[in-house]
């Protein structure tokens, strides 16, 4: 296959390359970019990003928007952690607060396939609601965490990394396979490309885009766990605008805002990308009021990049077919 | 007395308040291709989307190969061997046609329906002998359909009825929006469908169209079925008086 | 003509009634005082002050709301619900100054038209020469910055070079500003008393993983870092990525403000060591206690320092207690 051609038909191939570009660049910029004990720090939140751009990633696939992600990051730990408090065992803990997040999914999938109202407003309204039940649930205090709670299988350390990104690597390889080997992928695709025909075809949409619903959110509760077990601490605030870093993620990945395209490892690519850019500036010691604004150019460039490259390739392949 | 493929009774259809389809009675013989003609509004679309299963009807009923039948949703009209062809063809413009060919159909190589491993082999070279069939050639069956113009596209969307082994074709509006050589093609492909002794119900604007490929033309206006002749004992002229 | 008329006299007689109703209240001593935030209803820090505040209101017998902000920081959204307030006609108001020109025309209004106006938390940089307020009760947030830096660098090696990392939570905000601002002071002071001093301002954000990640990746990337100062308290969260780096307990010292377990935690391991409590429980309960006094017996409203408590890992026993209580 032509380079162009690998370009065009995968949308997370253009944020690959950027990503290498970056590496290279950052590398040049800072001696200590490059090191272990800096991949050692900016490795660690990247489980946390990652899931939840995934699973917005998939959604936005199915042509929908989740804005609640952020506040359910918060949600679900929360629970578990009130839960743990009054003695619950860990793993069912866990489960109580991932069913907060699928109460949120289905709250969201309600408003959105049964009212007909944009899922970016039905989102970013759960968005607040999950923030205040979350304060609400924790009587506006933050809970003492748990002292002594095994959990080397979630968050322990393996040298340079942690478990927490061999989570990421089991989920992001099954919802991989998923995506692009099972029917049910198929129909992801199919119903964010061209929900007419997806429906006229007989797949049952509303179905599809409540289980990427569910997906989402679950996986924004699992990966607010995996931060909360991380630093050992839970504040009712944990993850505020986090849904805009996942949104950003998932579009310098190569999915599409208006649905049909996007893939599982764009969206790890995503959140590679947007914490080694956090980095370099820190690294770089850029003053402290121009540090939003540093971000923001970066993220406005990665995703111009990422378009341009897509364009140029579709170019190339039109010139092509021409010449044919 | 001749094999009836379908036949509605008395269908009637309200939208609120709005009777779109008024107590219509058709037979359509097997193997003979029905043209559909009409002005907007005047029932056609209704009637069709009752067959496919987007709409069910008021009241009335459909016999399907004499027995009766409940469409309740496009796979009911599937499994019935009742394939619809779109005027936007219902593909997803990112998608392979091999992906198309087999939309909410998948092969798999195991697994239940709903959470299989797709047999992509087997998707992409039955997709190509499918639109080899009915006369297309295209170098693979992993292009986007994006890259496809929109007489190819239907060309896919009939191999893909054609595979699933229709035995009724509903085409809506299948010519417009093309180039003049892809309306051609298209035209081409009815007439391949009625050698190969597949009933075609074709709705077209374009009564130059309906006139060409058709055995038997029905008029609507304002929901009622208003005339039904054969299509040798007409011409476009009478068409235009038919409905309007 | 005639049904307008009927439908105004109506109307007058509602309003009529209403202020009855409202004057024989006034004369149970049923107050309604107001306290107004720029913050979120997610900031814990002001479920504190809320504590104090309901305390307060519970101990007076007065009818008190607290106006939290709909998005966090909004000033326009902070001064419209100050505007609605007055307009309201209350009997006392609380409210955050983080902008120091914004508010002084609605709060002179207040002041103006008989409704006390205090301000607690967060005051106007010039004090009393800035705004109309009758008083301030909170922490002076520049002096405090000054505290925490000259407290975490006390037992520091004084032969020794030392590299300070300051972390400004949130540019812009006056808060934030002063305590950093306070801080760089004392440092500066240090550096000219000929200490072989330096520091550099990062914006550290407000969350705990973010701002642990970017101290961490601060510290790792400048390895002469040996002090970390926080404008908030999420700093705590740069405990755990401290020892991943290999970094032993003293070996860098942080300190800040304000008390969460993660912070009482991390002393406890040695990573923090010094926190100055601004007491927000009293940051609630003063103002509604002064307004109380100045409707009731007419007597004026006086500045209180609530914040000049130093926190040393030393302390975390005793404090703990209160914390879980939600008083502290």
């Amino acid at each position: 296959m032509r380079f162009s051609e690998i370009l065009r038909s995968k949308p997370e191939a253009s944020a690959f390359l950027m990503l290498a570009v970056m590496t290279l660049l950052f590398t040049f910029l800072s001696p200590a970019f490059l090191t272990y004990n800096n991949f050692q720090i900016v490795l660690q939140p990247i489980p946390e990003i990652a899931l939840v751009a995934i699973g917005v990633t998939i959604l936005m696939i199915s042509g929908e928007f989740d804005l609640s992600v952020g506040s359910v990051f918060a949600l679900s730990p929360m629970i578990m952690v009130l839960a743990l408090g009054a003695g619950m065992p860990l793993v069912l803990a866990m489960l109580l607060g991932l069913c907060a997040a699928i109460a949120v999914a289905l709250i969201n999938a309600a408003i959105t396939l049964r009212l007909g109202l944009p899922s970016f407003i039905a989102t970013l309204g759960t968005l607040f609601m999950a923030r205040s039940i979350a304060i609400v649930a924790a009587g506006g205090f933050p809970p003492a965490f748990p002292r002594d709670l095994d959990l080397w299988w979630i968050v322990g350390k393996v040298d340079l990394l942690r478990v927490s990104v061999f989570w990421l690597l089991a989920i992001g390889i099954l919802l991989g396979i998923v995506l692009r080997k099972f029917d049910f992928g198929s129909w992801i695709f199919a119903t964010g490309g061209n929900r007419q025909a997806a429906r006229d075809m007989g797949i049952n949409t509303a179905r599809v885009k409540t289980i990427c619903f569910i997906l989402c959110s679950s996986l924004a509760g699992f990966a607010g766990m995996i931060q909360t077990f991380r630093i050992k601490a839970m504040v009712p605030t944990m993850g505020t605008g986090f849904e805009l870093t996942a949104i950003a993620a998932a579009v310098i990945g190569g999915a599409a805002l208006t649905g049909g395209i996007g893939s599982v490892t764009g969206a790890v690519i995503g959140a590679l990308l947007i914490a080694f850019i956090e980095n370099i500036i820190i690294l770089m010691r850029i003053d402290a009021n121009w540090f939003r604004f540093a971000v923001g150019a970066m993220i406005v460039i990665a995703v111009a990049i990422n378009k341009l490259t897509r364009d140029w390739a579709g170019i190339s392949k039109q010139v092509e077919d021409d010449n044919d | 007395m001749t094999d009836i493929h379908l036949s509605v009774k008395g269908l009637d259809k309200w939208y609120g308040s709005v009777h779109a389809l008024r107590n219509l009675d058709l037979d359509i013989p097997r193997g003979q291709v029905v043209g559909l003609i009409g002005d907007n509004g005047a029932g056609k679309s209704t009637f069709i989307q009752i067959l496919s299963g987007v709409h069910r009807q008021t009241n009335g009923e459909v016999f399907f190969e004499g027995t009766p039948v409940d469409i309740r949703s496009p796979r009911d009209a599937m499994n019935l061997g009742i394939e619809t062809i779109y005027q936007y063809t219902a593909m997803v413009p990112e998608m392979s046609i091999a992906r198309n060919v087999f939309i909410g159909r998948e092969k798999r190589k195991f697994g239940p329906r709903g959470f299989g491993v797709l047999d992509e082999k087997a998707m992409a070279s039955q997709a190509l002998r499918a639109i080899e069939d009915v006369g297309l050639h295209l170098r693979s069956a992993e292009t986007p359909v994006k890259d496809l113009s929109g007489g190819q596209r239907q060309g896919v969307a009939i191999a893909r009825a054609m595979h699933f082994r229709a035995s009724m074709l509903i085409l809506d509006e299948p010519t417009n929006h093309l180039a003049v050589k892809e309306i051609g093609k298209v035209l081409d492909y009815v007439r391949q469908l009625r050698d190969q002794g597949i009933t075609v119900i074709f709705i077209s604007h374009n009564l130059h169209h309906v006139h060409e490929v058709t055995d038997r033309v029905v008029a609507f206006s304002r929901g009622s079925k208003v005339a039904d002749v054969k299509a040798k004992d007409t011409d476009v002229k009478q068409m235009i008086d038919l409905i309007t | 003509m005639k049904n307008l008329t009927k439908n105004l006299g109506l109307c007058l007689t509602l309003v009529a009634g209403l202020s009855a109703a409202n004057a024989a209240m006034a004369q149970e001593d049923n107050y309604r005082f107001t306290i107004l935030t720029q913050t979120g209803v997610d900031n814990t820090f002001w479920q504190t002050i809320k504590r104090g505040m309901d305390d307060a209101c519970a101990d007076y017998k007065v009818d008190c709301q607290l106006l939290f902000n709909q998005e966090n920081g909004n000033l326009q959204q902070h001064l419209q619900n100050l505007e609605t307030t007055i307009a309201q006609g209350v009997d006392g108001i609380g409210t955050v100054i983080v902008e120091d020109n914004l508010y002084d025309e609605a709060i002179a209004r207040a002041v103006d038209s008989g409704i006390p106006v205090v301000t607690l938390n967060v005051d106007d940089t010039q004090g009393a020469d800035g705004n109309a307020r009758l008083a301030f009760i909170g922490q002076d947030l520049f002096q405090a910055g000054y505290e925490v830096a000259k407290g975490l660098l006390v037992d520091m090696d004084k032969t020794q070079p030392q590299h300070v990392l300051l972390g400004l939570a949130r540019p812009g905000e006056s808060w934030a500003e002063d305590r950093i601002g306070g801080a760089r002071k004392y440092l500066d002071e240090a550096a000219a008393d000929g200490w072989n001093l330096t520091h550099e301002t990062i914006d550290s954000a407000n969350d705990l993983s973010i701002t642990g990640q970017r101290i961490c990746q601060y510290v790792q990337g400048n390895d002469k870092t040996t002090a970390v100062i926080g404008a908030g308290f999420w700093f705590a969260g740069a405990g755990e990525c401290l020892r991943d780096l290999g970094i032993e307990k003293d070996q860098i010292r942080m300190g800040g403000f304000d008390l969460v377990p993660i912070l009482l935690d991390e002393m406890n391991k040695g990573y923090v060591h010094l926190t100055v409590d601004q007491q927000p429980y009293l940051q609630g309960y003063l103002p509604i206690q002064q307004l109380y006094m100045i409707k009731k017996y007419g007597l004026s409203a006086y500045d209180a320092n609530t914040g000049k408590a130093l926190i040393r890992p030393d302390d975390v026993a005793s404090v703990e207690k209160y914390v879980g209580m939600g008083v502290r």
